[in-house]
């Protein structure tokens, strides 16, 4: 289908604007009883036609959020504004926010035709208007000609497809998706992922998406919200998470990451063990500190002369404690005076396979080692 | 599945049959005996007692009594039972599990005992050989079932799918008719038919408050056989069969119906 043709089903980018605000999350808050905080303060601005992502374990508050941006849960204290519009206080059902929820939560009792036209049917529009716009909505989702089969009678991802379509077909003003790639097996979720952030482009419809798996979060979304505790860890392009984690929570949770016990001893330098390293501290020059490096920005080498190894580069002797085969990667464990370091070298590059008790070097850059104070995030 | 059941396990599932179906293969000729006692097998046939039973003026009044009490339990059942199971499964609040409990407790006790504790406070209450005793009695049983058979109802419903009608732009009023109930529906059928048999059926606690001038059907069939011989009461119990059948055969039907259309 043409983007043209799509556009009239689901015009979604006609109103102007770049980078200006869109959605605006404005202090959200749920308290649950006296003193439980489920989402605490939460503050983001998501601009025209782009991805958020709520990324968190589960107990985040990510869901929560979602649900009070959809209406669903009462909200304790905040402001939600679409477009300057303020829907703190309107009812879910005149909102106007197409949401697909993780167990697709198809109509059981109704055709697919009959789920996806319900929204359109909900707001009058004419029947062969609405059956030309449901059957463009499958068409969408690839799903032309599905219309008379029953819900039950289909895939996983089929249901799932179905549920994007009843969502987009009433041209809502933002879109909601709650884990909607969770119930899928791995295969299917890689497609979907891809299908879903092609649509979300294509129509350029303002969308936010929770999720727990960072790997979806960083690979679908312009913008990634990191949560913990109710709270907003970090905001950022998906880059800006990954090499640039706020504090220890989240370099911990995106991402595989090496976390060692050290102690700063002055502006970017940080002793772990024996030995210290010129790392990046974030302006801290004193106190206990965690220093995380990313296990495939360790690169290894025979054991050798630290002489011979650039002074601009970190390096530390270890011995290799455990080898473990992943497929596309190798894992080493290497033990470098009492810590353990994990790294990962890819097989198809790997020149040299290490054995385990073997000795070697573990080099990195002082930029790759992130320096936390204690306790950071936690 | 059912073509790998072994000859042992189908003379099996055959004999039960055979148990549960005897008394019907018993009544079923003898309803049709022109003698004017019981005999099996009947020496003469014909439809004389079928005949006997329309005339019978109190077999007549107890049906009537009967249907009109099963009507009543089976709406005013529902209406409690419902919102009950509604309240029970979806709502949070202090003492759920103890009502879910209380309210279920009559399933456990025998009908002999629930009678006799009725009978005791209905003599205090002046409400035997009533309808509004016959029909407060028989609620006692049959609630429980619609309790039960609607959280089964409630809980079966795909979850979010309310949810998801609100955000397509439904009011509460149209989730409720256009989606809530329609899934709901067999649990319902199901509740309405049970909730009539049972108190249609009902003997145990009904001899208990029946009086001379409210006897339900039943009732009037078990004091019939007690003092009369005659095969009146195989041709009243044919009928009632057959009227057992038809409803369960509906229910089968519209439920079978709502499986296809629906899920």
């Amino acid at each position: 289908m043409q983007t043209q043709e799509l556009r009239q089903v689901i015009p979604a980018a006609e109103t102007n604007t770049g980078d200006q605000a869109f959605l605006k999350l404005k202090g959200i808050t749920k308290r649950y009883g006296v003193d439980y905080m489920a989402v605490d303060d939460l503050d983001i601005d998501v601009p025209k036609g782009k991805l958020l992502g709520l990324l968190g374990p589960s107990g985040c508050g990510k869901t929560t959020t979602l649900r009070m941006i959809a209406g669903l849960l009462d909200i304790t204290r905040s402001k939600i504004t679409i477009d300057g519009d303020d829907i703190s206080h309107k009812p879910p059902h005149k909102r106007d926010i197409g949401l697909v929820f993780q167990n697709y939560a198809l109509f059981p009792h109704m055709t697919v035709a009959q789920n996806v036209a319900f929204g359109l049917e909900m707001r009058g529009v004419g029947r062969v208007e609405a059956r030309d716009r449901v059957e463009e909505a499958l068409e969408m989702v690839r799903l032309p000609g599905y219309g008379e089969r029953k819900p039950k009678e289909m895939s996983g991802g089929q249901q799932q497809r179905v549920a994007l379509a009843r969502a987009l077909v009433i041209r809502p003003r933002l879109l909601l998706l709650d884990e909607p790639l969770s119930n899928l097996d791995a295969k299917l979720r890689d497609d979907m992922r891809i299908e879903i952030r092609e649509i979300q482009q294509r129509l350029q419809i303002t969308t936010v998406f929770v999720t727990h798996d960072q790997v979806e979060a960083l690979t679908m979304c312009d913008l990634v919200g990191v949560m913990h505790k109710g709270k907003l860890a970090q905001l950022g392009t998906p880059e800006d998470i990954y090499e640039r984690p706020a504090d220890l929570f989240v370099a911990d949770f995106v991402g595989r990451t090496n976390i060692l016990d050290g102690e700063i001893e002055a502006l970017d330098r940080v002793r772990i063990g024996a030995s210290v390293y010129p790392c990046n501290t974030r302006g801290l020059t004193s106190g206990k500190a965690k220093a995380a490096i990313r296990p495939h920005r360790i690169s290894l080498t025979p054991s050798r002369d630290r002489s011979l190894v650039s002074m601009a580069t970190n390096a530390a002797h270890g011995k290799v404690t455990r080898v473990t085969y992943i497929g596309d990667v190798v894992q080493y464990d290497i033990d470098i005076g009492g810590n353990t370091l994990t790294t990962e070298v890819h097989t198809a590059s790997a020149g040299h396979s290490f054995q385990s008790g073997e000795k070697l070097l573990c080099e990195w850059k002082p930029q790759d080692m992130q320096v936390f104070a204690q306790g950071s995030g936690n | 599945m059912i073509g790998q059941l072994t000859l042992p396990f189908r003379l099996l599932v055959a004999c039960i049959y055979l148990f549960l179906l005897a008394p019907i293969l018993i009544v079923l000729p003898l309803s049709f005996s022109n003698d004017s006692y019981i005999t099996f097998p009947p020496e003469s046939w014909g439809l004389r007692w079928y005949a006997a039973m329309f005339s019978h003026a109190g077999f007549a009044q107890a049906l009537w009594i009967s249907f009109v009490i099963a009507i009543t339990v089976t709406i005013l059942g529902l209406a409690a039972g419902v919102p009950a199971a509604f309240a029970i499964r979806r709502r949070q609040f202090i003492g759920r599990e103890f009502l879910l409990n209380l309210f279920t407790a009559p399933l456990l006790l025998p009908s002999i005992v629930l009678g006799l504790a009725i009978l005791l406070v209905f003599v205090q209450a002046r409400l035997l050989g009533t309808y509004t005793g016959l029909i407060i009695a028989h609620l006692i049983i049959t609630t429980p079932y619609v309790i039960r058979i609607m959280l089964t109802a409630f809980s079966t419903l795909p979850p979010s799918v309310e949810d998801a009608a609100t955000m397509l732009g439904a009011s509460p009023f149209t989730v409720v008719r256009r989606i809530t109930l329609p899934l709901m529906m067999p649990g319902f059928i199901a509740s309405a038919a049970l909730s009539f048999l049972l108190s249609f059926d009902e003997v145990v606690i009904s001899l208990f408050i029946t009086g001379p001038r409210l006897r339900t059907l039943p009732v009037e069939i078990f004091d019939y056989v007690e003092s009369q011989t005659d095969p009146m009461t195989a041709a009243v119990s044919v009928v009632l069969v057959a009227a057992t059948l038809l409803i369960i055969f509906l229910i089968e039907r519209t439920l079978g119906l709502s499986k296809t259309i629906g899920k």
